[in-house]
């Protein structure tokens, strides 16, 4: 009775979901380790990777990966809007290999990735994370590890992240051209830099925000940069925690009339090699601290010019 | 000592009976799968396909647990007595608005309604409207969801003096607003993500008022933070925003009246990035306890009312 029940059941989801015509995209689409790309993608003959979902879903709509596998043989360009996530309880790889980046994502588009685990293959290593030119990305409940950037947003790309790790590559999370990342309740261990925000589009300020994370052991754990000329960088550290590596909050601006600021508040700073607070480069480059930070025992607590703001 | 296994019989007697109660008593925790089938009693060992099957079943003020990763309705579904509905920890259920309709509508008088670990996005090739919607009930608690890419509020509550709960959830994608609660809700959202939506909306179109309190959230890419507003005489609405951070916000804060009723916006130790800040139009206010951070804001409306905090 029971597999009688579960024949009539998966039969009639498969009615419910798919049905509506037979070639039609799906609103969701699945995907499992158990699937074949020959299939319809649904969650009674689910595809096996991403590609293939992809294909099968309607613009704006899910992809389910509903086991723990891998779910990519080579980058993944998603070109529609999508949401994509795997099952609680299960966790859906996607791999950067063979030089090439584990997600490329169109310009334009409203992406999500939820409980995703993406790395870098040691055999073959990729490069980059997730690559988006403007559009608006969405990562939840994620562990990124690749040798190059994790997150890379170019131009008027909006990212928000939270709960998610990233580890173990050159940069976290890297915003320039008029991006702007959001970043909170994650975690940036063993890397270059943790968040780098840079301003290297005249006329054009990117932003970076950072809010209940923890940076360990990171050469630099968030930098402002502006390198070129009337480009500006902001970035907004609060209630966070950076231990260990080199450098906490930076401002830096090597070009003149390259403008960034740092501003730093209700946030701990211990056991920096370098420096907790530095500000560098011409007086374009500003470190605000809001007068509430915790920052002790480290090589040095600042350096240049630190500027105390107060609240509203 | 030859009483024991009497006693352990009659207990199992007991407690089978306590837990079937004949055939058709409604139970007090209701059990939906994948491999369910509506004819069932939605028991564990026989569980229902779809939620209204399930919210049958169940008795007023009882449970219902989604045994696995599926979607549990086929319509809007209805719900007309207090109950918890939730997937269990590993799974993630997802109840879908669709057909030019919302994915849950809860109208009637007491009901005290819970949902936890739930997806509720649109059907994007048969589009629906809210998440959901409450015109009547006592109480809505919402834990661990998300909502995502509804063409309307992913909760729409209004003309009830309901309390709304929303811990962390996650609002993205969305055409309108995260919370829209006019006339009469009380809502606290906390440790929530508000992203790509219309920000939180407090309203008062009746004599009434209406609260909507952020806590420890991000809003993000939206075109209001909290927006407090009101239309007519004896309206009040209040937003609070507090330990949160907005960012890229065209306003972060936002109070303002057609010119009456009273339209209120409090903001503690939040961090604004980006966007005008805030706008603060007729009869409305905005109060702020002067450990606000705002950075690279500009084209504020209106001047904020500094308060002492206590």
């Amino acid at each position: 009775m029971r597999i009688l029940s579960r024949f009539l059941a998966t039969s009639f989801v498969a009615v419910l979901f798919t049905a509506a015509t037979a070639h039609a995209q799906l609103f969701r689409a699945y995907a499992a380790s158990y699937g074949n790309d020959a299939n319809p993608c649904t969650v009674v003959a689910p595809c096996r990777l991403l590609p293939a979902a992809l294909a099968a879903v309607h613009d704006g709509g899910e992809i389910w990966l509903l086991d723990s596998a891998n779910f990519n043989s080579g980058a993944v360009t998603i070109n529609k809007n999508v949401s994509i996530l795997a099952v609680p309880g299960q966790v859906g790889s996607i791999v950067a290999f063979n030089g090439g980046n584990a997600i490329n994502i169109n310009p334009g588009l409203d992406v999500a990735l939820k409980n995703v685990s993406i790395t870098s293959n040691a055999t073959s290593p990729g490069n980059d994370g997730i690559d988006m030119t403007t559009g608006k990305l969405s990562i939840q409940d994620s562990t990124i590890s690749v040798p190059s950037i994790g997150v890379y947003v170019v131009g008027n790309g909006w990212l928000s992240m939270h709960n998610t790790v990233i580890r173990d590559a050159t940069i976290a999370v890297f915003a320039k051209d008029g991006a702007m990342a959001d970043v909170s309740h994650s975690k940036f261990i063993n890397l270059q830099y943790g968040v780098y925000v840079q301003g290297s589009l005249a006329s054009v300020t990117t932003y970076g925000t950072v809010r209940d994370c923890e940076f360990t052991k990171n050469v630099t754990a968030v930098e402002a940069d502006g390198v070129t000329v009337n480009a500006a960088a902001r970035l907004s550290v609060h209630d966070s925690s950076i231990s260990g590596g080199s450098y906490g909050v930076v401002a830096n601006s090597n070009s003149s009339g390259a403008s960034s600021t740092a501003t730093v508040g209700a946030s701990t700073i211990s056991g920096v090699g370098s420096a907790a607070l530095t500000q560098n480069g011409n007086p374009s480059a500003v470190l605000q601290t809001l007068g509430n930070n915790l920052i002790v025992n480290n090589a040095a607590n600042t350096l240049g010019t630190i500027t105390p703001v107060g609240g509203v | 000592m030859s009483m024991k296994p009497v006693l352990m019989r009659a207990s199992l007697l007991v407690l089978a009976t306590l837990f079937s109660l004949g055939c058709s008593a409604q139970s007090f925790r209701a059990y939906l799968a994948s491999y369910g089938n509506d004819a069932n009693p939605c028991t564990v060992t026989a569980p229902c396909r779809l939620l209204p099957a399930a919210l049958n079943a169940v008795a007023d003020g009882g449970e219902v647990w989604m045994l696995d990763s599926a979607n549990y309705n086929g319509g809007t579904v209805n719900i007309t007595k207090s109950v918890s509905i939730l997937a269990v920890p590993g799974q993630v259920a997802s109840l879908v608005a669709f057909a030019g309709g919302p994915a849950i509508n809860i109208a009637t008088v007491g009901v005290n309604v819970a949902l936890r670990n739930i997806v509720i996005p649109d059907n994007v090739t048969n589009p629906g409207t809210y998440g959901v919607v409450m015109t009547n009930g006592t109480l809505l608690s919402v834990e661990d969801c998300l909502f995502a890419n509804l063409t309307r509020a992913a909760i729409y509550v209004h003309d009830i003096s309901a309390i709304v709960t929303v811990k962390n959830t996650v609002f993205r994608h969305l055409a309108e607003y995260a919370v829209h609660a006019e006339n009469g809700p009380e809502v606290t959202i906390a440790g929530s993500q508000i992203l790509y939506t219309q920000g939180v909306l407090s309203a008062g179109s009746v004599a009434s008022t209406t609260s909507v309190t952020v806590s420890d959230s991000t809003i993000a890419n939206s075109t209001e933070g909290v927006y407090a507003y009101t239309s007519i005489a004896g309206a009040i609405a209040r937003a609070t925003l507090a330990r949160s951070t907005v960012t890229n916000t065209a306003y972060a804060l936002d109070a303002e009246t057609a010119s009456v009723g009273a339209a209120i916006v409090y903001a503690a130790n939040n961090t604004i990035v980006g966007g005008r800040g805030w706008y603060i139009g007729p009869g409305g206010s905005v109060i702020t306890y002067g450990d606000n951070h705002f950075a690279d804001t500009s084209g504020a409306f209106g001047t904020m009312t500094p308060t002492p905090t206590q």
